[in-house]
């Protein structure tokens, strides 16, 4: 199947400076351009500092198309204030999931990133070419679930927050032992219709500007209260 | 969700809140509780002590491009109001504003600009400062800016509504500092000129909808050009800096504004370009020697 894609970040062009789609393809339309800009994470939206710092999200960007996404640190930030541009790299596909990808869209995230479609790309034209990704998945449904959860602490954990995504409304698994893996164990218990609108991040900082349905956060410190304005229910994951 | 269970919610909070109010920015319905407004994401906390305090809202906007310097100049400005200066005295309203200057300060102190400002509305700090002139007791302003994020502002201006706060703001804001880099002006062609014309035609277009067509905007306008202390011929002239290097905008103001001034404004009294091994560029300030932060406002306030 044909995807398009996007690449979000900060750098000075003819018209504007800062944080702008850098780049698209043919099929980026202007409405898609809006969405993407919106949720589009700028300085300090990833949780952690470190240069390796990344975040997988998937959103929806109309009701027939959502985008996957890697948000990672690139290059040096052009307005000399000693940063690290934010950089992210969207790929917008249609909704219903293919059946190949058991409506689950950690699964396309997962197959994306191995097939390299989600990596750093610097100094390109301002013109990406669509792409093509397989219609069935590389990776076994197995391997997407991870490791089971080790306690029944944590398994509870689990449970309780897929019934609150069920139930639709949003969540924050918090803990130092939420790692990527935890989206997999959670995507594998939604049921299908719910699993393939499920929004999520693994490490963008929670923000009236991305809703998403799932947040993974490895602690709660200085979020408490933005989290309970934007009604995030936060699960602890011992 | 359901709807029942979404008004037992909203009336919870609405209970245990304290009540309802209205959003200073955008007028929708609030609840004190709220930390943003859903609408516009103003902080609640910025109407409530307007509310409070029961004194009109001086909206002063400060607007301008990426990289335009606005950060450090509300920094800067609070910095010197809290201190007192002449005929100004000013207070911050609440931790908000404190939060401005705090981020400037420890930054200059420690030989560096502030982080650029995000994208995301609910981030942003704001400015919220009573102002007491000194030669009339009794009148005081309170001056309400957010720190803009530059892109906010260029969106704002190529799809109008996609940061709606921006529109609010504008609309009703009592008068505008514009921050233009002077330095871009001189060394980038005219691509600063456009921005400013955009952002000129776009708050024409806002506050001339009330008025009879072909009438000037009356509310006044600071156009701010700063790192003069680079730049010498904007820090000597700012209003022939202007003419000779951004034509096409001081027409416009001609033609659709009836109060409008040119300042030059500096943070620093010299900095230099760092490199390190990562290729990352970074300006270091090596001392803060403000200059021209005062004046904007003080003409401003006299304009109002």
């Amino acid at each position: 199947m044909q995807v398009e894609q996007a690449i979000f970040t900060s750098a000075r062009s003819r018209s504007t400076s800062g944080y702008q789609l850098t780049a698209r393809s043919g099929g980026v339309h202007d409405e898609w351009t809006r969405t993407l800009v919106k949720w589009g994470p700028s300085q300090g939206a990833l949780m952690h500092q470190g240069p390796t710092a990344e975040s997988l999200n998937c959103f929806p960007v109309d009701d027939q198309h959502f985008a996957v996404s890697r948000t990672i640190f690139g290059g040096p930030e052009y307005s000399r204030r000693g940063e690290l541009q934010v950089f992210t790299r969207f790929l917008i596909v249609k909704n219903p999931l293919a059946a190949g990808y058991n409506h689950n869209p950690w699964l396309l995230l997962r197959v994306c990133c191995i097939l390299g479609h989600l990596r750093f790309l610097s100094g390109v034209e301002t013109e990406l070419p669509a792409l093509e990704l397989p219609n069935q998945s590389l990776l076994g449904r197995q391997s997407l679930q991870g490791r089971s959860c080790q306690t029944a602490a944590n398994d509870d954990s689990i449970s309780n927050l897929v019934q609150v995504l069920q139930l639709g409304h949003p969540a924050a698994l918090v803990g130092k032992a939420v790692s990527e893996q935890s989206v997999g164990q959670i995507t594998a218990r939604l049921s299908p219709e719910v699993r393939s609108r499920l929004s999520f991040t693994t490490g963008l900082r929670p923000s009236a500007a991305r809703p998403f349905q799932l947040h993974l956060l490895p602690n709660t410190n200085q979020l408490n209260d933005r989290l309970n304005t934007m009604g995030i229910t936060q699960v602890n994951l011992n | 969700m359901s709807s029942m269970i979404q008004q037992s919610i909203d009336s919870h909070r609405y209970l245990g809140a304290g009540g309802k109010l209205e959003c200073v920015c955008c007028g929708s319905g609030i609840f004190a509780r709220d930390g943003f407004c859903p609408k516009c994401q103003a902080p609640v906390s910025i109407s409530k002590t307007v509310h409070q305090r029961g004194v009109p809202a001086q909206f002063l906007p400060v607007l301008g491009a990426s990289n335009a310097g606005k950060t450090v100049y509300l920094g800067m400005l609070l910095d010197i109001l809290t201190k007192g200066v002449g005929q100004l005295q000013g207070l911050p309203n609440n931790s908000l504003s404190v939060a401005v200057q705090e981020q400037t300060v420890n930054a200059l102190e420690q030989q560096r600009f502030p982080e650029k400002t995000p994208n995301d509305v609910d981030q942003w700090k704001w400015m919220h400062c009573e102002l007491n002139l000194n030669k009339k007791k009794k009148q005081f302003f309170d001056i309400i800016s957010p720190d803009f994020a530059g892109e906010a502002i260029a969106y704002e201006l190529e799809q109008p509504g996609s940061f709606s706060i921006v529109n609010h703001l504008v609309e009703q804001a009592n008068g505008m500092l514009l921050l233009i880099d002077s330095l871009r002006v001189r060394d980038a062609g005219s691509e600063e000129d456009f921005f400013a014309m955009k952002v000129a035609t776009y708050v024409h277009g806002l506050r001339s909808q009330d008025s009879r067509r072909n009438k000037k905007i009356k509310s006044p306008l600071a156009i701010v050009l700063t790192k003069t202390d680079s730049c010498s011929e904007a820090n000597d002239d700012p209003a022939t800096f202007a003419n000779s290097n951004m034509p096409g905008f001081v027409r416009f103001l001609n033609r659709h504004f009836t109060t409008y001034e040119f300042f030059a404004s500096s943070v620093v009294g010299s900095s230099a370009t760092l490199v390190d091994h990562h290729g990352r560029l970074q300006e270091i300030p090596f001392h803060v020697a403000p200059q021209g932060i005062l004046e904007p406002i003080e003409w401003l306030i006299k304009n109002v």
